[in-house]
């Protein structure tokens, strides 16, 4: 992995300040017509794990394309890791960059599931006996080691995601973009990658930004990203974000589990307060108690 | 309407160095007039059998009895405009499908297809939009103007147009924000209540599965591996631990309760159901 360490030394760590990315006034609209995106602004810390949530139209996905630098904005800046994303540099800021989009057969080249992993690679410098191993690594990781000499094209929708995660894990970027990228997969495919992703996250030098439906997820991230009618509704650590269920479902969405647990109870005169499983059966057992 | 599947296996890329075999010895009988969930891990044969449903596939050996169809493996089959008429599929993300200059132009395609009066194919496409909940102010907007969940509703109400007795639905929710889903579960749910429509649906979310489907099929490595009400399914331990089926939350929550001394009946599959069950108990 030696040549790729050299690669992505070629990227100065100068920023102290702790907001890695950093989104100023971000105005987008689409044919003069539509507007996307109005007065995004927000921070998120190096190594962070960030949730965006929407519903459908809200701005999310341009939101992405914004920061990998597939469109432009009309006003506003992005920085990242100190730097103004501009023609000039994007390319190379991008370099650091992974993203994995909904719908992966818009994002397939390779002839193989190892032609695909290996493509992202090739382009980053990277030696041939690095390649195979780091394809190895993660094709193992997101299980994919028996499909990699098979054509994208003959997987289910799930395997493409994989290709697609494995594609982008193993190009061992700084900052990760996953959008709705476990959508296809099947529960237990999505628990995997779901505990796979945490797991590279751990060393928090990772940067995650997954915009996601599955508000279970966002519920466990650093930071919840509420978009809405291409504005920033919300920003803020879940349990606030999520506290308010009238609130949250006004733009869309819903709340997790544990918040219709609660909610379900309320409409039968019981209040509880607890904020996971094992929190509510203790005060459900009090209550039985006190009766 | 009979769905009977009878010995089928499907061959992918038979004759060639990479054929691989995507369904074997199936046999199945769906109920009419039911939801059917069909679950099971990505690869494991899932869209391959739905898309038998209205022979998008011809089966590689058996037969699938479909109403007054039958389908055999081998053999030239006649009349499929009719089977296909008569077994609406969705597929996943039917959105991409769409392609006419409006809403209510791409909803009317199908019937006019089909040989059905121009007519009648609005006033069938008209209808169909209404069903699926899509207001008229929008029957002439162009759909790629709409929101994700809205242009899923359009692709349905394409196929909803052609009056199939049958929907399949190969995951209708995916990618769809909560209220989105949430909006298409109730419609596939008063599809099949209130217009009779016998509902296939492949799914991921075994919450929903669990919550709202009538009987689950529940394949792995091209098998069915268990066919029955769905309840049944998730109350087998034996079954899913064997098979490392992932439990709907609500049946995680339901047992936990169980272990802390508090009786949730067996048909509770909501969470509103258990909250008034155990409510019930701890006001008595």
């Amino acid at each position: 992995m030696s040549q790729l360490g050299n690669c992505k030394s070629l990227f100065n760590i100068y920023n102290t300040n702790m907001d890695f990315i950093s989104v100023r006034d971000l105005n987008f609209r689409y044919e003069e017509k539509q507007i996307l995106l109005s007065d995004i602004s927000f921070d998120i810390k190096k190594g962070a794990y960030v949730a965006i949530v929407g519903k459908n139209g809200s701005g999310k996905s341009t939101l992405a394309k914004l920061l990998i630098g597939l469109e432009t904005a009309d006003s506003g800046t992005i920085e990242i890791d100190g730097v103004v994303l501009n023609d000039e540099n994007i390319k190379h800021i991008r370099s650091r960059m992974g993203i994995v989009f909904q719908n992966p057969d818009n994002q397939f080249i390779g002839a193989t599931v190892r032609d695909d992993i290996a493509f992202g690679l090739e382009n980053r410098c990277c030696s041939k006996s690095d390649m195979a191993l780091l394809i190895e690594q993660f094709s193992n990781k997101v299980g994919l080691e028996k499909l990699l000499d098979k054509e994208p094209e003959a997987l289910s929708g799930g395997q493409k995601q994989r290709v697609a995660i494995a594609g982008v894990l193993a190009m061992q970027s700084d900052i990760i973009i996953l959008d709705e990228a476990t959508s296809m997969l099947d529960p237990r495919g999505r628990d995997t990658i779901k505990k796979l992703i945490r797991e590279l996250h751990q060393d928090k030098e990772l940067t995650i930004i997954s915009i996601t439906h599955d508000i279970e997820e966002a519920y466990t991230a650093d930071d919840c990203i509420v978009l809405c009618d291409g504005k920033v509704f919300d920003h803020g650590k879940p349990e606030e974000v999520f506290k308010d269920a009238k609130r949250i479902r006004s733009v869309g969405l819903d709340v997790p589990f544990i918040g219709k647990v609660k909610e379900a109870f309320k409409n039968h005169g019981i209040v509880l307060d607890g904020n996971s499983e094992d929190e509510i059966i203790g005060e459900l057992c009090e209550y039985t108690l006190k009766r | 309407m009979r769905i009977h599947f009878e010995k089928i296996s499907y061959i992918y890329d038979r004759n060639l160095p990479f054929a691989h075999t995507a369904l074997s010895d199936i046999e199945l009988d769906i109920r009419e007039g039911k939801i059917t969930a069909i679950i099971g891990e990505t690869g494991s044969g899932k869209s391959t059998l739905v898309q038998h449903l209205n022979a998008l596939l011809i089966p590689s050996s058996g037969q699938i009895e479909l109403g007054d169809h039958l389908i055999k493996a081998n053999e030239k089959n006649k009349n499929l405009k009719k089977l296909r008429k008569e077994v609406g599929l969705v597929f996943q993300f039917p959105e991409y499908q769409l392609f006419e200059s409006t809403i209510l132009d791409d909803v009317a395609f199908g019937p006019i297809r089909f040989g059905i009066s121009k007519e009648e194919s609005y006033e069938r496409a008209r209808s169909a939009l209404s069903n699926v909940g899509i207001s008229p102010i929008l029957y002439d907007r162009n759909p790629m103007e709409l929101s994700g969940g809205q242009k899923r509703r359009v692709a349905i109400a394409g196929i909803l147009a052609l009056d199939p007795k049958i929907l399949v639905l190969d995951e209708p929710a995916a990618g769809l924000d909560p209220e989105g889903a949430k909006r298409l579960v109730d419609l596939i749910v008063s599809l099949n209540r209130e217009f009779n429509k016998t509902i296939i649906l492949v799914s991921h979310d075994n919450d929903m599965v669990y919550s709202y489907t009538d009987d689950t099929v529940f394949m792995r490595d091209g098998r069915v591996i268990y066919h029955g009400p769905t309840l049944d399914l998730f109350n087998d331990g034996e079954l899913i631990k064997k098979n490392h089926l992932l439990l709907p939350t609500v049946v995680n929550f339901k047992n936990r309760l169980r272990e802390a001394g508090f009786e949730v009946d067996e048909n509770a599959r909501t969470i509103e159901q258990i909250a008034e069950a155990v409510s019930r108990r701890i006001s008595r």
